[in-house]
């Protein structure tokens, strides 16, 4: 009877959420989010998309008269800092937004039709990343687009190229600037370019809500919307007023790498060392000397530079020195503006080729060049990233892949992940819908290939990926019998059409310089010959003999000296010296030698050559007590330097009352959620590890998984168990291994119960897993989120991460606990004899400092992107960084459960035989308590062998 | 002009000279070999030397080591589970791979050895290519990803012999079998080009002879004549087939391998060297290893002497 219960239960459960992907879901669900009232913190995604919204308001009117709204007068808000009537020179009504909150305003529209939003602002220092905010109209999202609207800072080189005391140019710092900014409210992804807004006549209100960052807004402008002129007008208008195209001026030159202005720190001076005829160029030494090489990559980056002495009013040639040689087989744009503005439609799309040399490419038609307007005396030239002829593919592409993905959802939900080949599933009766969707994609694909080719004039990688999926869609779309067959080749081709999707969204190009010259003057050939690259060639040989590559920014040998070996890449040691050059080494006289090396500590300290300071130590409490690293509590200030940081996050590198590094970074897991997902089978996100075992079944019955890591090593899903159910890995003076105690084994029990029983994966790849929609609950080390960012730009949105499910405890309250992992950063015991322990302890004082860890992560992020987000242990630190609000304090409540495990002399021995009972649990089905005091014994063993052998007080029976 | 006996007698004064006197005489030859002889004795026949001694004391590299006499060994010997756990998967894999793969090796290469040179080049280069690509066994991972989504779990699932996805490396069933098939797959290295080239260079002439001799198939034909004439080649195979199989140390399996199923004695020497930092035991295990390795080619020096015979 009881089960009878249960299972008429569950196929209730089953068909309900059937029910809801077989209904169309996306268009049903926002004509009805439409009409409704919707409040301001409804879910993005019950917004329609741009797409539909212009297609509802294609045929409005656009005569309409511009509506100009001071910041300074809102009527409603949350949140506002400050109201000023003076900034930067300039007076009027000026609003200052904090982090948090929104600013709304009512204003009255003259006229019914379409129109572009200007924003006129002026950046507030925050957390050093883009500005965002969502914009609502009457109180509601008018698209979902409308959700994430990015506002750029305004970045510098904050000095000229610099070179260091070996000769190499040093990357300037990159800095903000403040100034006055218009910005037209427009699609992040560049797929639709400026937003057009409706808005009927009559009084209304605007509302922008802090996604993240302040920002002093200075004025809204409502303006119509405007055809930009075609070069014919644009060049008889000029001529009409009499301008010709100059004559005999000195043609002038501008190097790519040093901007005057642009919109992201990213775009920071690259070198190129593949060809001598670059500029400027040395055989032997670093130089800065292109812009591009993989940061110019994302649509809507810009860059700005000023054309000091124009020698007279006319029209001027540019000519670019580029090399595209990312993308094979399409053409990256640009955006060109003049003083401001594009001059004429056929800026708005600049193509370059695909080549690996460099060429030069002057602004026209291939033919004739399209000459540009510059008055006499000072102009500006504004290159911006964009997709340009790619956006309607890669918007068609986009929308493709996400129907494509919702059938593939709908055929799994019925077949399973790996069907049963001898079955028939009647798709065909079931969903006659997703295999006429099948060849009206295969079509559609079919036509944007075509299109392709059309651009490049060749097939490639990008034409070839499409094929594949074209062919197996015409193929399930006519055997549809056949559906079954394909679901595993229909997962993989998704996955690759979604990495296709973010790769032809990759514009990166890079540019040595530009040249503004009279129509006839010859720009310098852009290739070298095979002479100059022969002596190139042997030059930079000969140079690695006395080159010392693996040292940054050279050596010094007066004064006090210390020298520090980092483990890290070249990017981030290069940040890490630019700080010593230019705070560290001016305040304390100190000076830093650095190095990347990865040789281990204990062969350094054999050898003699040990350095002062050693960043990224692995092992500590093995190798200290050895004798090899210096107890830091030995300083006065230690206990200082340890308030910096969660009390747990100095353990791991503890022992006995010392302790022997300061870590630096730290990692711990949290859960990611797909919300659209869980919607849509109506589940909550689990809070306790109950609520997870309620959702399980229902997952597994729409062949979705939970994803959880089975590494004890680097993840710490037993930990996590360990933890929340009150355990501990060792003992309370560390000389034996807890896990034979009842809470160990039954955290054992427990955790190897979920892959055994409830057949969660073993193994898997998250990311694709979790962007496909097979994984909606994931737990993992919380720097997944920028992978997600970057890898999945699908699924943005659609996604949002919380704390790990909970054990409940007897009175009630929820253990959230998850293991923390940290670094390590160490003093060899030699720099005792050499001399150098206070400085030494100085420089690895100053680099935990909060201000130096934001400043190294800021400078990271600016280097690498939202990718390389630093993730700083330091609790002060963690607060600077550039997450949203409610990002931040999710953070900080998991951090606050967060537990390091102590390292103990023989804890090498515990991960490999905790891996040991779970496999033999998970493979064989053993019973884990006898393995577990199996296991213990021998662990056990180890410890008390080590503790010997450091004549340490053994654990006795 | 000397008489015989003069000649005799200075012949019977050289036995007696000092090598210095040897060495004198010969020193153009010393003088060609003495660049491979000095690195040669510092970087092979020193650190040998050294880790023996090191074999018989504590060693923890930071201090200076102390003579412990034979403990290392004892406890190598009678106290160590885990080193005879890793001697014995080491004597499974190398007793499995070692001698298969050695005949794997020469079977092909005395096949291939029939066929004309310009399709034979072509045949060795793609039997030879995962030895010079040592990463070609990456696609080894690729197959036997634990994953529902690797080729070897993906195949077995379609075919609708397993519902579930087999994690291959972390299943003490099929660490071994695995290794040991993608070990056979590599076998065709340098001791292959050998092969090849030893059976080039027999001799014609002697085939003729041998069939007049009355030699009646091609077996006896491999057995009196061919296996002969190449024990050079046949040696120099074995010496790298036994110091590679042997010696084996990572693997896919990783380490130490899920219950040790894949642990070789090169990982448990690695592991008390880098991980536990006890080189003197680690030293100790080196010696045995060495010891094992030269039984195993004194063994294999007597088996080449029953060749033909």
């Amino acid at each position: 009877m009881k089960k009878n219960r249960l299972t008429s239960a569950l196929l209730a459960i089953i068909m309900l959420s059937s029910a809801f992907f077989t209904a169309a879901p996306a268009a049903s669900a926002a004509e009805a989010a439409d009409e409704a009232e919707v409040k301001p913190a409804a879910s993005v995604f019950s917004a329609m998309s741009y797409l539909k919204y212009q297609e509802k308001y294609a045929g409005e009117n656009k005569d309409v008269e511009e509506i100009t709204v001071n910041g300074g007068d809102y009527t409603a808000s949350e949140g506002v800092d400050a109201v000023l009537t003076e900034l930067d020179g300039k007076t009027g009504s000026f609003v200052q937004q904090s982090n948090e909150g929104y600013v709304e305003y009512t204003f009255n529209a003259a006229k019914t039709g379409l129109y572009n939003i200007i924003m006129e602002y002026y950046t507030v220092e925050g957390n050093a990343t883009d500005i965002e905010r969502k914009i609502y109209i009457d109180g509601k999202l008018p698209f979902t687009e409308a959700g994430n609207i990015v506002i750029p800072r305004l970045w510098i080189n904050q000095t000229t190229i610099q070179q260091a005391a070996n000769g190499d140019d040093e990357t300037p710092k990159q800095v903000e600037t403040h100034r006055f900014e218009t910005v037209y409210l427009r699609d992040d992804a560049d797929f639709y370019g400026n937003f057009e807004f409706y808005l009927s006549e009559g009084t209304h209100t605007v509302r922008f809500e802090t996604v993240k960052e302040p920002l002093i807004i200075s004025k809204i402008m409502f303006v119509p919307v405007e055809e930009t002129v075609s070069y014919e007008e644009y060049y008889n208008k000029y001529t009409s007023e009499g301008y010709k195209a100059v004559e005999n001026v000195e043609p002038i030159k501008i190097q790519a790498e040093t901007p005057d202005l642009k919109s992201s720190a990213v775009l920071s001076p690259d070198y190129d060392r593949s060809t001598p005829n670059i500029e400027p160029y040395d055989g032997a030494k670093l130089r800065l000397n292109v812009l591009g090489e993989g940061s110019f990559s994302s649509v809507n980056m810009w860059t700005e530079y000023l054309i000091k002495d124009v020698p007279e009013s006319g029209f001027y040639k540019i000519t670019f020195k580029v090399k595209q040689n990312t993308a094979r087989g399409i053409n990256v744009s640009r955006r060109i503006y003049i003083n401001g503005e594009i001059p004429f439609k056929e800026a708005e799309n600049v193509e370059f080729k695909y080549s690996t040399k460099y060429y030069n490419q002057v602004l026209g038609n291939g033919e004739t060049p399209y000459l540009v307007y510059l008055e006499k005396g000072e102009n500006t030239i504004r290159i911006e990233s964009c997709l340009g002829a790619l956006a309607e593919v890669v918007r068609n592409v986009d929308d493709i892949l996400s129907s494509l993905n919702d059938a593939y959802r709908k055929i799994v939900v019925i077949t399973g992940t790996s069907p049963d080949v001898y079955r028939d599933y009647e798709l065909q009766e079931k969903l006659p819908e997703v295999v006429e969707l099948f060849g009206n994609q295969a079509a559609e694909l079919e036509r944007i290939r075509e299109l392709l080719i059309d651009v490049a004039g060749e097939k490639s990688q990008y034409t070839s990926q499409l094929e594949t999926m074209i062919r197996q869609l015409s193929r399930m779309n006519q055997k549809p019998h056949m559906i079954q067959d394909e679901v595993k080749a229909l997962y993989d081709n998704l996955a690759s059409l979604g990495t296709w999707v973010s790769d032809i969204q990759t514009v990166d190009m890079t540019m040595d310089y530009f040249i503004v010259s009279s129509v006839d003057a010859e720009a310098p050939k852009p290739t070298a010959g095979f002479l100059a690259t022969a002596k190139h060639e042997f030059i930079n040989f000969v140079a690695t003999f006395y080159n010392d590559y693996s040292s940054i920014g050279g050596v010094a040998e007066t004064g006090d000296v210390i020298t520090v070996w980092t483990s890290g890449g070249r990017d981030q040691a290069e940040v890490l010296k630019r700080m010593i050059n230019s705070e560290f080494t001016p305040a304390t006289g100190i000076n830093v030698n650095l190095k990347i090396s990865s040789v281990s500590i204990i062969n350094a300290l054999v050898s003699g050559i040990a350095p002062d300071v050693y960043f990224g130590c692995a092992d500590t409490v093995n190798i200290a007590l050895r004798g090899a690293l210096y107890d830091l509590t030995q300083f006065e200030d230690f206990d200082e330097v340890a308030s910096w940081y969660p009390e747990t996050a100095l353990v791991p590198n503890s022992f006995e009352g010392a302790t022997y590094g300061i870590p630096t970074t730290g990692a711990f897991e949290v859960m990611f959620y797909r919300a659209d997902i869980l919607e849509g089978l109506g589940l909550d996100v689990p809070k306790t590890w109950d609520d997870v075992y309620e959702i399980l079944p229902v997952l597994e019955r729409n062949n979705m998984t939970f994803g959880m890591s089975t590494d004890v090593s680097t993840a710490g899903s037993y930990a996590m168990y360990l933890y929340q159910n009150g355990g501990t890995y060792y003992n309370e003076d560390s000389t034996r291994a807890m896990f034979d105690s009842e809470i160990s084994i039954k955290a054992m029990e427990q955790w190897s119960e979920l892959y055994s029983n409830y057949g969660l994966p073993l193994s898997f790849d998250a990311k694709n897993r979790f962007r496909s929609g097979e994984m909606p609950l994931l737990i993992s080390d919380y720097t997944l989120f920028n992978t997600l960012t970057i890898f999945a730009p699908q699924i943005r949105g659609l996604w949002d991460w919380t704390l790990v499910p909970g054990t409940v405890k007897e009175d009630g309250t929820v253990d959230h606990s998850v293991m923390l992992s940290v670094n390590s950063n160490v003093i060899p015991s030699s720099a005792e004899k050499n001399g150098t322990l206070e400085n030494a302890w100085t420089f690895l004082k100053w680099f935990c400092d909060t201000d130096a860890q934001v400043e190294f992560a800021r400078e990271i992020e600016n280097l690498l992107g939202e990718s390389g987000r630093y993730n700083p242990v330091n609790l002060d630190a963690l607060a600077k960084m550039p997450w949203s609000t409610s990002q931040y304090k999710l953070l900080k409540e998991q951090l606050s459960w967060a537990q390091t495990v102590p390292q103990v002399p023989g804890s090498y021995y515990l991960n490999r035989y905790l891996d040991n009972s779970f496999r033999a649990i998970v493979n064989q089905g053993k019973e884990a308590r006898e393995l577990l005091i199996d296991n213990t014994k021998e662990i056990n063993k180890e410890i008390t062998r080590k503790r010997k052998e450091f004549k340490l007080t053994v654990y006795e029976e | 002009m000397p008489s015989l006996a003069l000649k005799r007698k200075a012949a019977k004064n050289e036995k007696k000279k000092p090598a210095a006197y040897l060495i004198k005489q010969n020193k153009v030859a010393y003088f060609f070999v003495a660049p491979y002889f000095i690195l040669f004795s510092i970087f092979t026949i020193l650190p040998v030397v050294i880790s023996i001694l090191f074999s018989f004391t504590y060693f923890n590299m930071l201090e200076w080591p102390t003579f412990i006499g034979l403990d290392n060994y004892i406890n190598l010997l009678f106290n160590d589970d885990l080193f005879l756990t890793s001697v014995k998967n080491t004597f499974v894999y190398a007793v499995l791979t070692g001698p298969l793969g050695y005949m794997i090796a020469f079977l092909v290469a005395w096949f291939i050895n029939e066929i004309t040179p310009k399709l034979r080049a072509i045949i060795i280069l793609l039997f030879y290519a995962p030895a010079i690509s040592g990463n070609a066994a990456f696609i080894w991972g690729l197959i036997f990803s634990s994953d529902s989504y690797g080729f070897a779990n993906g195949i077995l699932m379609y075919w609708g012999i397993i519902d579930e996805p087999i994690t291959w490396m972390q299943n003490t069933s099929y660490i071994m079998p695995i290794i040991v098939i993608v070990a056979l797959w590599g076998s065709l290295g340098t001791g292959f080009l050998s092969f090849v080239a030893g059976l080039q260079g027999c001799d014609r002439s002697l085939y003729e002879a041998a069939a007049v001799d009355g030699i009646k198939n091609r077996w006896q034909e491999l057995w009196y004549v061919t296996l002969p004439s190449m024990k050079p080649q046949l040696m120099f195979g074995a010496v790298l087939t036994i110091s590679g199989s042997l010696g084996i140390g990572a693997t896919m399996a990783g380490n130490p391998s899920v219950e040790y199923t894949a642990y070789f004695m090169q990982m448990h020497l690695s592991s008390y060297a880098t991980e536990r930092y006890e080189m003197g035991y680690a030293s100790a295990i080196a010696t045995i290893m060495f010891l094992i390795m030269i039984i195993c080619n004194k063994l294999f020096r007597k088996a080449l002497q029953k060749i033909g015979s």
